[in-house]
């Protein structure tokens, strides 16, 4: 098994192909493209100032004529639905927004192996997790955009997710059932690797995404094609070309010693009736590291969700099973923490309107990390009065074999505002 | 020799086409069942929520991406009714050439809001009310874009359509008289509904509405305005409580049971109940049903 890893899995010629885009020459050429963007940017001040104007003006007309509009049959009244003010029209071009706060407290037995175990910032007492902007529209007919900015609780902003997504392309230069995307955004690698902060199952991340990922998640500049498979069930490879800086798994250090890495995605999806489901996928990248040597950085991932929501009760009841075995390997043979694997287990059972109940098993250490294993039990008691606020309060209890145990309790306050965000299955 | 095989493998593809029946995906089963009365044999057409699933709360499965992958057109109901899971499955679709029709275009949009609105108010709809199927002379205007844009797809069946539009729409008017009479005794009765999605249906029967169990729309009810719409409905003696069947029934009884007003459990979608299997089906069930709560 072991030495099949070892092997890079996908075409050379892929790999050329994607490291092409990732190679240094863009940033030069980036200046140029600043400035460009900098003169456009003052054009369209001055352009949306006129346009303000004239809706201003447009406005005051509108309100004149419509006094007099009579009430009428539904079947004579002409079309209401799309018909926009001025003002509408302007609006919809402009991004949705939504703006997310998580607000936390938390209180450990001992702060200072919680830090090294979960959380490198954490102290007994409150603080604000995260802010997160997120911007949302269509750019043209071709790409949508997603901006996803995180204020941290030093208040340090940061691009979490920037890019763009195509299902077409002029010239059909993109081929149907395949879609594209470019810029920094989340590895596609399992599951949870996926989700932002907020949108996390349980407060922290599973031990192993921690273990193999770092405290930020497998998050890359790069693009990749996702392709929808001609199968009688929803199956959809993905492939992504990465930059190769995630600090954890590739050791990236300075730019110039990236290597670049490469994603494979395997996802499939089965109805096993109208209330459930079943999804399993297979994940795997690699890249060379920083060090010296440039040696292969690489992670194979397996997952298994199964989801059950009655229809008759959608708002009322429902559970989710989600497992997760990633196996990681730096092989960097003094570093005690190189290679390794673990897995987790959760089960989420919403058993009201406003409430879950939740668990997780975490297992870091199968195959054995070099500094240990490490178990930990996690429980969690959801309130969740809207799909925009959720009060979250945790426990969790960890175990290693090298150390003492630990015990934590999360309190977690998470709220959305704007743009009504549609929900990932 | 080499003619000979163009023209037999466009024989045979023109042959296929003129088979296979036109790929259509509607958001909801109420459209889907429009869809099939217009398309007929000449559309396959399949719905992404099911008559007994609350349409606000659909989940975007792979599944249904499948769906939108594979389909030539979709129609939707609109007024961000499915803002919370459409976007996804059209985005993850992957197909360029789907037609997407918003079917709120023509109708008569009850409750725009005309002030400022913020989620303080609940799940409210900023373009408006969108349960507008619950009003069958909006399912006839529904009916007519349906068949205007299925000529669009398949320009070579319009005047089967055209037909089948005509007799949706003569099935429609002399039900519609039919419903009406039976409902003309109960003209202005007050009612109180579970949710704000029944406003078409009290307006074309020219009923009212005294109240909601929920608190705001998608908001659940909290105690005391439990006991406040309790002692309206005692003041106004409501004599019927509406709820849709995919509404948990607890609340709902209980207040009907304090104020002894009939507790009337409606499909709001065709396929909300097993016999409910056309459009004109769900009102047959709907107004049969109130009528006699009513009496």
């Amino acid at each position: 098994m072991k030495t099949l890893f070892m092997k890079g899995y996908f075409p050379i010629t892929i790999w050329m192909f994607l490291s092409a885009f990732l190679t240094p020459a863009a940033s030069q050429a980036q200046d140029s493209v600043i400035e460009a963007l900098k003169r456009q940017m003052s054009e369209m001040q001055a352009t949306m100032k006129k346009m303000a104007e004239r809706i201003e003006q447009l406005e005051k007309e509108e309100t004149a004529n419509t006094v007099a509009a009579p009430a009428a049959e539904p079947q004579v009244q002409a079309s209401t639905g799309s018909v926009a003010t001025a003002k509408g029209i302007v609006n919809s071009f402009n991004p949705a927004i939504s703006v997310n706060g998580l607000f936390g407290g938390g209180y450990s037995t001992k702060p200072e192996t919680t830090r090294k175990l979960t959380n490198p910032d954490f102290h007994n007492g409150f603080n604000f997790q995260e802010a997160e902007f997120q911007f949302t529209a269509d750019v043209d007919p071709y790409w949508k955009a997603n901006f996803i900015l995180a204020v941290d609780r030093a208040g340090e902003a940061e691009l979490e997710e920037g890019y763009v997504t195509s299902e077409r392309l002029p010239y059909d230069l993109l081929p149907r059932d395949t879609s594209l995307k470019l810029g920094k955004f989340f590895a596609d690698f399992g599951k949870h690797n996926l989700l932002h902060a907020h949108q996390f199952p349980f407060i922290n991340r599973p031990l192993i995404n921690q273990a193999a990922f770092g405290d930020e998640g497998l998050k890359e500049p790069g693009l990749g094609l996702a392709y929808l498979l001609p199968t009688g069930w929803f199956s959809e490879l993905t492939f992504q070309g990465f930059a190769g800086e995630n600090e954890s798994l590739f050791r990236a250090g300075e730019e110039s010693k990236r290597r670049g890495a490469y994603l494979g995605h395997w996802k499939n999806f089965f109805d096993v009736s109208d209330s459930t489901t079943l999804e399993l996928g297979n994940s795997y990248i690699a890249g060379r590291n920083s060090d010296a040597g440039h040696r292969l950085s690489q992670a194979i991932g397996v997952d298994l969700t199964m989801k059950w929501r009655p229809l008759r009760q959608a708002t009322e009841k429902g559970l989710v099973w989600q497992n997760e075995y990633i196996y990681f390997n730096r092989d960097r043979d003094r570093d005690p923490g190189s290679r390794g694997g673990g897995f987790y287990s959760s089960l989420q059972y919403q058993f009201a309107r406003n409430w879950w109940i939740q668990g997780r098993y975490d297992l870091l250490g199968v195959p054995k990390l070099d500094d240990g294993r490490k178990n930990r039990w996690t429980t969690l008691l959801a309130l969740v009065p809207s799909e925009f606020s959720a009060l979250r309060l945790q426990h969790s209890y960890t175990t290693q074999n090298r150390g003492k145990s630990v015990n934590e309790i999360l309190l977690q306050m998470s709220f959305t505002i704007g743009s009504h965000p549609a929900h990932k299955y | 020799m080499k003619t000979l095989a163009i023209f037999w493998s466009l024989l045979v593809t023109s042959a296929a086409l003129a088979a296979e029946p036109v790929a259509v995906v509607t958001t909801t089963a109420d459209i889907a069942a429009i869809v099939k009365a217009i398309g007929g044999e000449r559309v396959a057409v399949e719905s992404i929520a099911k008559g007994y699933q609350d349409p606000h709360f659909v989940e975007a499965k792979p599944s249904f991406i499948r769906l939108v992958n594979r389909a030539r057109m979709l129609f939707n109901v609109g007024l961000e009714l499915e803002a919370g899971w459409l976007p996804l499955l059209i985005q993850g679709g992957r197909n360029p050439s789907l037609v997407v029709v918003e079917l709120s275009q023509g109708i008569s949009v009850l409750e725009k809001p005309s002030g400022p609105i913020s989620r303080a108010q609940g799940d409210v709809h900023s373009l408006g009310n969108p349960h507008y199927w619950l009003d069958p002379r909006n399912g006839v205007i529904m009916a007519r874009r349906v068949a205007q844009e299925l000529k669009t797809i398949a320009a070579a069946d319009a005047s089967m359509f055209d037909q089948n539009l005509k007799s949706f729409e003569s099935e429609i008017g002399t039900k519609r008289k039919r419903w009406e009479e039976e409902m003309a005794p109960f003209r202005s009765v007050e009612l109180v509904t579970y949710h704000k999605e029944w406003e078409y249906l009290v307006k074309w029967l020219g009923l009212s509405i005294a109240g909601y169990v929920e608190d705001k729309p998608g908001i659940p009810a909290t105690p005391r305005h439990l006991e406040e719409l309790v002692q309206k409905m005692r003041q106004k003696k409501v004599k019927a409580l509406v709820a849709s069947n995919y509404t948990n029934p607890n609340v709902s009884k209980s207040v009907a049971e304090k104020t002894g007003s009939k507790l009337v459990v409606l499909a709001s979608s065709v396929g909300g109940e097993d016999s409910i299997k056309t459009y004109p089906n769900l009102f047959d069930s709907i107004v049969g049903k109130l009528a006699v709560a009513l009496k």
